[in-house]
């Protein structure tokens, strides 16, 4: 679609922090996917995703986040929520994502 | 099936969500981008927008546009009539469907909920009932919620209104239920009522400090329920300034009878007036501080007539007596005499007009269950005479000169009002019956009370009149009858 979304990576402490930016729909859900896919494929099996710049989130990104989690359960790995804001936060609430995935106030509280 | 269900889950706990977020404060305009994402989260729109004016706020909240045609669009919407057409103009890819409802207060139409495209994880698709459904009812709720909203506005704009029209005053008000419990105190209530162990105001007839005057008025409020007033009551002992007190029952019609709902309380300091009275009476006769008083200092320029019987003395001689002898004197002598002299003017229901040196105009009128004015004015002057006679008894004693007057008494239609100019006026009499009274004085010899005719034919008996030659004065063609009072 039209919004830009964007992300950046880094691998601290054997996490990847993803931070995203912009709207968490197929194509935000979908871009997420690519890189975490890309890091576990490399034996990465904690990921933390930092949602402090990503206002709005549907369904179908959700949907992708859940597949996320499902592949990182196949590995004995975590997804983590980090820096939600309170709409995003309630909606994960809503949809149960919270009971398969951990969150936490910022990445710093994850990886130490 | 399963997903169906879930789906309507989701659902109503989005409406749950939203219905809270509209509702749950007053100040739910700032919760409205919540609101945008909460529902795009839920029907999956690819970009939308929320647009409200509402008062003079605009409020514009999107999402799924490119950072630069989101700038765009918050830059160019308050010149565009439509907002959905410019959302589509900015949005780069193919629009598949769009959904589209306005947020109404009374059917005026306030705003907007927009939104582009329905994703699906096989691509765009058509927007279904159930988004529709949660659009309306976002829509409607927010309709509600401004409505709520307008009159909470609206309290809140008459309580401010009241607020200041009760502050404005400088009456202390205080309006209670039918328990006396305090609902509402003005700020002079709340500077006078503060009780000194608490910063609220609990009840007022237990619960802040005042005198017992004031509690057995408000006591007798509560008991006689019905509009009051009393003057003169001390607030309380820390405070002891005078108040005049209103109080009225407040009564709402419940059914066919009418029920106490409570009461309101007016409370006026008068200690300053009262002094201000007090002071002002030395100087003014009664009539005339009613009178100003009874305008409320709006006083105008203006008189009626009315019948009433003129009165003049002076101190024969004055004027060489005051050359011969020191200012201070001559001060305390005309004190002693005017203090004298008023006294009896008061005595028999006469108002000191004004004194001039040694001169006194006085006025009687007429008055309900006194004799006729021209017997009140002669009866002063008689008793004045008497008195001055003891007066100067008492100054021979002390070696002083004796003072001697005469006076003047005519009785006819007078014009009394407010004579002078609007920065300077005079309540007092003007009209040819006061001339001639004062003429009559300077004709007068020593203590010597003459009177006109008119006055005369008032009085009940002739035996102390004697009759004196007809007198020509100034401004008189035909001579006057005059009299003299023995």
């Amino acid at each position: 679609m039209s919004q830009d979304f964007t992300l950046t990576s880094s691998v601290v402490n054997n996490f990847l922090v993803i931070e995203t930016n912009g709207y968490i729909n197929i194509n935000g859900g979908e871009t997420i996917a690519e890189e975490a896919y890309k890091f576990i494929d490399q034996g990465i099996t904690k990921v933390v995703l930092n949602l402090e710049q990503s206002r709005v989130v549907n369904s179908i990104g959700i949907s992708i986040l859940i597949e996320i989690i499902e592949r990182l359960q196949e590995v004995g790995g975590q997804l983590y929520f980090t820096n939600l804001t309170p709409t995003i936060e309630k909606t994960f609430t809503i949809m149960g994502l919270f009971k398969y995935a951990q969150k936490a106030a910022t990445s710093k509280d994850i990886t130490g | 099936m399963d997903s169906e269900l879930q789906r309507f889950q989701l659902f109503t706990e989005q409406i749950k969500e939203i219905n809270e977020l509209i509702n749950s404060e007053i100040h739910f305009l700032s919760k409205l981008e919540e609101v945008l994402f909460r529902i795009a989260g839920f029907i999956n729109a690819s970009s939308g927008f929320l647009h409200l004016e509402y008062g003079n706020k605009s409020f514009l909240y999107s999402y799924g546009l490119s950072s630069s045609s989101e700038l765009q669009f918050i830059l160019r919407y308050q010149q565009e009539s439509d907002v959905a057409p410019l959302f589509i103009s900015l949005i780069d890819s193919e629009i598949h469907d769009t959904l589209e409802l306005p947020i109404k207060v009374h059917d005026a139409e306030l705003g907007t909920l927009f939104f582009v495209n329905k994703e699906t994880r096989k691509g765009v698709g058509d927007f279904e009932p159930i988004d529709h459904s949660l659009i309306k009812v976002t829509t409607q709720q927010i309709g509600i919620a401004l409505e709520r909203l307008d009159h909470i506005l609206l309290q809140k704009e008459l309580l401010e209104l009241n607020h200041s029209i009760l502050n404005s005053t400088s009456s202390a008000i205080v309006a209670t239920d039918a328990e006396l419990n305090i609902l509402l105190a003005n700020e002079k209530a709340e500077e006078w009522f503060k009780s000194t162990n608490s910063e609220r105001l609990v009840n007022l007839f237990d619960g802040i400090p005042v005198s017992s005057q004031v509690r057995r008025f408000i006591h007798e409020v509560v008991e006689k329920q019905q509009a009051m007033a009393a003057e003169g009551l001390v607030l309380s002992a820390s405070n002891p300034r005078l108040l005049k007190v209103f109080a009225s029952p407040i009564k709402t019609r419940v059914d066919e009878g009418k029920d106490l709902t409570g009461f309101v309380f007016s409370f006026d300091d008068i200690t300053e007036f009262n002094r201000m009275k007090d002071t002002f009476t030395r100087y003014v006769s009664k009539d005339v501080l009613e009178y100003i008083t009874s305008t409320k200092g709006s006083a105008r320029l203006g008189g009626t007539k009315r019948s009433s019987a003129i009165f003049f003395s002076d101190i024969r001689g004055f004027t060489s007596y005051s050359e011969k002898n020191s200012p201070e004197e001559v001060v305390e002598t005309l004190n002693q005499y005017f203090n004298m002299m008023i006294g009896c003017i008061y005595e028999e229901g006469g108002q000191v007009d004004k004194l001039v040196g040694d001169e006194i105009m006085a006025v009687f009128y007429e008055e309900k269950g006194l004799p006729h004015p021209s017997v009140r004015a002669v009866d002063a002057a008689k008793i004045m005479r008497e008195r001055l006679e003891m007066f100067n008894q008492f100054r021979e004693e002390q070696g002083l000169q004796p003072l001697y007057f005469g006076v003047g008494i005519n009785y006819g239609d007078v014009i009394c009002g407010n004579i002078g100019s609007f920065d300077r006026m005079d309540y007092t009499v003007i009209g040819d019956v006061v001339n001639t009274a004062a003429r009559l004085c300077s004709s007068a010899g020593k203590d010597e009370i003459l009177i006109s005719e008119s006055v005369k034919q008032h009085l009940q008996s002739t035996a102390e009149i004697q009759v004196l030659k007809p007198l020509s004065v100034k401004g008189k063609v035909e001579p006057l009858q005059v009299y003299s009072v023995i």
